[in-house]
């Protein structure tokens, strides 16, 4: 495959485009929105009083926060990809169909990281501002289950925007699929009497995954992966056989 | 070895066949012009060539290479539907389609002045003119200095001038040795600047040579096609 300049390391091309194409109206508004959002969730916590108080109220806002903001990452990302016909000029131009997966999954993967540095300067802000140490929220399991969280969400973005096309009906599709889980999950809580089956389904179960005691029975460390696994499979399937 | 080999190309979507069977060969310096009212398969002949959509059957080898993936550095496509980012300038849009080629130390600026885009700045795309989005995928499609140019409807829309101006590119692109592959259904245009002719209609090839043959056989492009219509 000729690449050109990138013929040495062809993954470094895809890292320059998604990079030089970052800074776009879309991606700009959408992290200053979340950006101002967890800015103010820092500040309202500060209104605790304690730092642990604050911590436990950052910890229980920034799970919802962080899928959110990576679900429109990617549906906005990709979406325009689709609208505006740019996946097409790129598979002309060089790109084979791997490197629009490989694309993708970077999409992914820069939502991911881009919340969580704007989650980080928000609350180095507020730590200045209140006085209240918000940074202790950044601990290594935190982060590694916030970026979980949002990498099984944003795996389903990708799945839906791949088949779709369309970003408003994927966003759409998105909080239905969302709803119909939760209602799955009360009945799971209501009539089974067992909320841990809520570990079964793909986007409530990556909640309960990411907490999961060590001493967890080894089936429940299946579902979470197996969704992740199968959203992008099925992604994939798609682009390969899409017609551009 | 030909530029572009296509052989025994078929596609059908549903019951329906848009190409039937479309076999034919480019030599390299050829001007081939695929004329074909909407419908006709042009636009999917193009996929097809291109990657992008696959045939039912046959087979399509650029440079004596069947793998397209191998050749697409050699190619520059100006498509029909503009294909960039309407928030980006169209020079922001040229660095990213550099990056995709694996050229990014191209002149730009040189690119955008070739088809008087360069006083463009930082105009979003999506505020272009109609005949501007023309010649920025002109401009993209010329931006590696390719063996092979794939222009599908370049002169669709375009006023007398931009018209002019597509006309002249071509002649400039033949006399540099290029190879042209030019879709139109305006077939006075294409018989001014083509040096071969592939004509389609409903996805069968009614027409495929030089342009000379069929004028000295069928007398005018425009007769020929009227004259075959069923």
């Amino acid at each position: 495959m000729q690449q050109g300049i990138y013929s040495d390391f062809p993954l470094k091309r895809i890292f320059h485009y998604e990079w030089a194409r970052l800074w776009r109206t879309d991606s700009i508004i959408l992290s200053s929105v979340f950006f101002i959002i967890v800015l103010g969730v820092g500040y309202g916590s500060s209104f605790t009083g304690n730092e642990s108080a604050a911590v436990a109220m950052i910890s229980q806002g920034m799970p919802s926060l962080g899928r959110l903001f990576t679900v429109f990452f990617v549906i906005l990302s990709l979406g325009g990809d689709y609208s505006q016909g740019t996946f097409r000029k790129r598979l002309i131009s060089g790109y084979g169909r791997v490197d629009i997966m490989f694309s993708t999954f970077w999409i992914l993967i820069q939502g991911v990281i881009l919340f969580v540095l704007l989650a980080f300067i928000a609350l180095l802000l507020t730590k200045f501002v209140t006085g209240i140490n918000l940074m202790s929220y950044f601990t290594g399991s935190k982060i590694m289950n916030l970026m979980l969280i949002q990498l099984v969400h944003g795996s389903l973005a990708v799945l839906l925007i791949s088949v779709i096309q369309r970003t408003g009906i994927a966003i759409l599709i998105y909080f239905v699929v969302g709803l119909v889980e939760g209602g799955i999950a009360i009945y799971f809580m209501i009539k089974l009497q067992d909320p841990g089956l809520s570990i079964l389904l793909p986007l409530n179960g990556s909640e309960i995954y990411a907490s999961l005691p060590s001493d967890a029975p080894f089936w429940k460390y299946l579902p979470t992966p197996f969704y992740v696994l199968a959203f992008f499979f099925i992604s994939w399937l798609k682009i390969k056989k899409a017609e551009f | 070895m030909h530029t572009l080999s296509v052989d025994n190309i078929s596609k059908r979507y549903g019951r329906e066949l848009v190409l039937d069977s479309i076999s034919f060969s480019v030599e390299p310096g050829t001007v081939l012009g695929v004329v074909g009212p909407n419908g006709s398969g042009k636009s999917t002949l193009f996929g097809i060539i291109l990657g992008l959509r696959a045939s039912d059957s046959g087979s399509v080898q650029l440079f004596g290479d069947s793998n397209i993936q191998n050749s697409k550095h050699r190619i520059g496509v100006a498509m029909d539907q503009g294909s960039f980012y309407t928030a980006f300038s169209a020079r922001k849009n040229l660095r990213l389609s550099s990056i995709v080629k694996g050229v990014t130390n191209v002149d730009i600026d040189a690119a955008l002045q070739q088809v008087d885009l360069g006083h463009t700045g930082s105009k979003a795309y999506k505020k272009f003119s109609y005949g501007m989005k023309k010649r920025l995928e002109i401009a993209d499609a010329m931006l590696t200095d390719p063996d092979l140019y794939i222009l599908d409807e370049p002169t669709n829309g375009l006023d007398p001038e931009g018209i002019v101006f597509i006309r002249e590119l071509v002649k400039k692109l033949q006399a540099a040795g290029k190879t042209v592959i030019i879709s139109s259904h305006y077939l006075q245009e294409i018989e001014k600047i083509c040096t071969d002719i592939l004509m389609l209609r409903k996805g069968k090839m009614l027409f495929y040579g030089k342009a000379a043959e069929l004028r000295e056989k069928h007398g005018d492009l425009e007769d020929y096609f009227l004259t075959n219509k069923n």
